[in-house]
């Protein structure tokens, strides 16, 4: 039978539509053999690593020393810009095209996890010799039914700094100060006092991700979350939640009283942390990078830290950071395993403050560690107070610009309608949390 | 075309009497055409001035309240730490190739489909010219994952290659819409002369017709540079290897932080630098891009 002109044409149409179908041919990836004999040890080829553009400097450096030390690995390293990094890798694996390690956002771990797209690493993570020194909040945000899919890599967490000549200058003393919500509010108050521009306290009032990492402490340091129930069966803990109350009102406090900037109502926290750095404000609940890591030596002689604090005592922070993960599917899960656990040793992790970012074990903080980087170790003297809530939701219910989360914050706290926030709040997070569950 | 060719002599005109005009009359006309040009100059110039003089200050200075006394203090710190980075004149160099090849493919397969769509009738041309703009309604964001998948199937993601092929299909639309209406400002009478003479469709437009679209080829070509320039989302999902990085991601990877932090000071220095190759092709080719953006305003 002769071809048409036609039928000609059909052809390449035929086998790009036959392509694209093969392409999206459903189903779970192959998961890597982690428990074959010499896995993760005397690898070879390339390792494909994705990670944060945020963290991309301090990987770096242990990639670079990874390479010196040996030559039989090389590690490929791709920095995604975080707010594209779900998207990025999400498609990866639908294209089932995915790198072989993935330094992932632990609070997004749990997106990949619950749909079967990374390898089970518990065997692996239960032979490490310091399994036990391990920060159980990223390990948490690993684990499913006990099983772990990732390792711990850095931490990023809230905690709360205070700029001790201020607070000298105002009376206050810190070790009591930062134990209470009313504590902090009355120190929030002399410090103002000083008058000038200088205020008692700093949020950036109108960037979701930001309030999301500093309030919540406050809230979880009485074992209290704004999420109840497990994974498929979560709701808003938002009415009747007392902490938060508690919390939303200290801050309309601070607004109130003018102990913030007016700036906060506005500010998105593109210039996160420069205020205080600056020696204009009392006290910031914020992270490493933006206060200590960007800060000249006059800034951080000054600077004092102290885990967030309950309304009536206890103390908790946000365990926000990364977790080191292998994609199903991945071609070099045995080197991108050797990778990881090159990347955990202690001297390793001890680098980690020169790119803005904290170990995840315990055992990194060696009297050494601890002359040289002295601002980072309040989080990991207390690792077990580390927390951050186990949902498929906390992009939608905190990150995003028009999260619930910021609603009910800016709604108590600027507009002053608090009975009203918390309503719309509960509402919201039931909203979201019913349409995000398996 | 035409129009701006007749119009050119006037305008210069109009500027000769205002310069040698005679009496007070002309002065008036002269300080208004200063006060006039002076405040264009404004308008355009000191955007790029003020992201020159911010680029050369630190992020904690453009951050912070302005001061008399650390406003003019300039650092190149900024532009140090673009190049500290190791990867940004590789990302220029990616940049550039996609850029030009998207430039170079998206004009000339413009120039070929216009030619067809504005010289030649023929069954469904107009059908086919529409389905053609129609997909300028469609934005490619809503269309990435089957994008991406489908450029996997054809092994062109992570690939230069692939970035153009997709930046040429983008900016054809508008291509093919410009040059179409290049080819239909072309007066018949010059394609019958060439045909008399023997000439066949190829030669008549390589030979005749060529230089009376340059203008138009010049604009599809600056459009689809610039496009392809800036493009972000795109180069962001079909790429996965730094290598690979085009400028706009490997700039966004550099200048900003995990909670929403911008390093302004980087920011203004990536966009100096990004500005720079915009503004080189546009002095070269500006006398094309106007008159051929008139001819499509004007001659649709």
């Amino acid at each position: 039978m002769a071809l048409r002109r036609r039928d000609l044409l059909r052809i390449p149409a035929l086998a790009g539509a036959a392509a694209a179908l093969g392409a999206c041919d459903g189903g779970i990836l192959d998961e890597p053999d982690v428990t074959r004999a010499g896995f993760g040890e005397n690898t070879s080829g390339t390792v494909a690593m994705w990670c944060r553009a945020a963290t991309v400097a301090g990987v770096q450096v242990v990639v670079d020393r990874f390479h010196r030390a040996q030559n039989r690995l090389r590690i490929d390293l791709t920095p995604v810009p975080d707010a594209q990094y779900v998207t990025k890798l999400a498609t990866a694996i639908r294209g089932r095209r995915v790198p072989d390690l993935v330094d992932v956002d632990d609070i997004n771990s749990m997106l990949f996890i619950y749909r079967d797209a990374f390898t089970d690493l518990t065997p692996l993570v239960a032979a490490l010799p310091y399994r036990d020194a391990l920060s159980p909040g990223h390990l948490n945000l690993a684990t499913r039914g006990g099983r772990r899919y990732g390792m711990p890599y850095l931490a990023d967490n809230s905690v709360l700094w205070f700029n001790t000549d201020l607070l000298r200058r105002a009376g206050v003393d810190p070790a009591s100060a930062v134990t209470s919500l009313d504590g902090l509010l009355e120190a929030a108050r002399r410090v103002r006092a000083l008058g000038g521009d200088v205020y008692g306290w700093s949020i950036a009032g109108n960037s979701a991700g930001i309030l999301g990492f500093v309030v919540q402490p406050h809230v979880w340091a009485t074992g209290a979350d704004q999420i109840t129930g497990t994974v498929g069966s979560q709701r808003g803990g938002i009415a009747g939640n007392a902490a938060l109350r508690r919390t939303l009102e200290f801050y309309r406090s601070l607004w109130e009283e003018d102990l913030m900037s007016r700036n906060a109502f506005a500010d998105t926290g593109t210039a996160w942390g420069a205020d205080f750095r600056a020696g204009q404000v009392g006290f910031i609940p914020s992270n490493y990078s933006a206060v200590v890591l960007s800060a000249d030596e006059r800034s951080r002689a000054r600077t004092g830290v102290a885990l967030l604090c309950g309304p009536d005592g206890g103390t908790a922070f946000f365990d926000g950071g990364d977790n080191l993960c292998i994609p199903r599917g991945a071609r070099n899960a045995s080197g991108a395993w050797e990778f990881a656990k090159f990347a955990l040793d202690v001297p390793q992790q001890q680098i980690l403050p020169d790119g803005g970012y904290t170990p995840v074990r315990s055992d990194a903080a060696t009297p050494a560690f601890r002359r040289k980087y002295p601002l980072a170790t309040a989080p990991l003297d207390h690792l077990e107070r580390g927390y951050a809530p186990v949902t498929l939701a906390y992009n939608l219910l905190f990150n995003q610009a028009d999260s619930p989360f910021i609603g009910m914050f800016r709604r108590a706290v600027f507009d002053g309608d608090l009975e009203g926030a918390l309503a719309e709040g509960q509402r919201g997070f039931d909203r979201i949390l019913r349409q995000a569950q398996l | 075309m035409v129009t701006i060719r007749q119009a050119r002599p006037t305008a210069v005109r109009g500027v000769r009497a205002a310069v040698h005009g005679p009496g007070e009359h002309g002065h008036i006309k002269i300080i208004l055409y200063v006060v006039a040009a002076a405040l264009s100059l404004v308008v355009f110039v000191v955007p790029l001035l003020w992201a020159l003089m911010r680029s050369l200050q630190p992020n904690d200075t453009i951050t912070a309240a302005p001061q008399a006394s650390t406003f003019f203090r300039l650092t190149w710190d900024n532009f140090r730490g673009i190049a500290a980075d190791g990867h940004i004149p590789r990302a220029v160099g990616n940049s550039l190739v996609v850029s030009l090849g998207t430039a170079l493919l998206t004009t000339v397969l413009a120039t070929a489909a216009g030619y067809g769509f504005g010289r030649f009738s023929f069954r469904g041309s107009g059908v086919a010219f529409a389905l053609i703009i129609l997909t300028l309604m469609v934005p490619f964001q809503a269309i990435l994952t089957p994008l991406f998948l489908q450029l996997n199937a054809m092994r062109l993601t992570d690939s230069r290659l692939g970035l153009v092929l997709f930046y040429s299909t983008v900016n054809l639309p508008f291509g093919v819409f410009v040059m179409r209406t290049a080819f239909a400002a072309v007066p018949a009478a010059l394609e019958d002369a060439a045909r008399i003479d023997g000439a066949g469709p190829g030669r008549t437009l390589t030979h005749v017709l060529r230089p009376l679209i340059v203008p138009g080829m010049a604009t599809t070509a600056l459009y689809a540079f610039l496009a392809a320039w800036t493009e972000f989302l795109g180069a962001l999902t079909f790429l996965t290897r730094q290598d690979l990085y085009t400028l706009p991601v490997s700039l966004v990877n550099l200048q900003q932080g995990a909670y929403g932090q911008i390093n302004y000071g980087f920011l203004s220095a990536g966009a100096v630098l990004a500005m720079i190759p915009c503004v080189l092709l546009f002095v070269a080719l500006q006398r094309f891009y106007v008159a051929g953006l008139s001819a499509g305003a004007v001659k649709g």
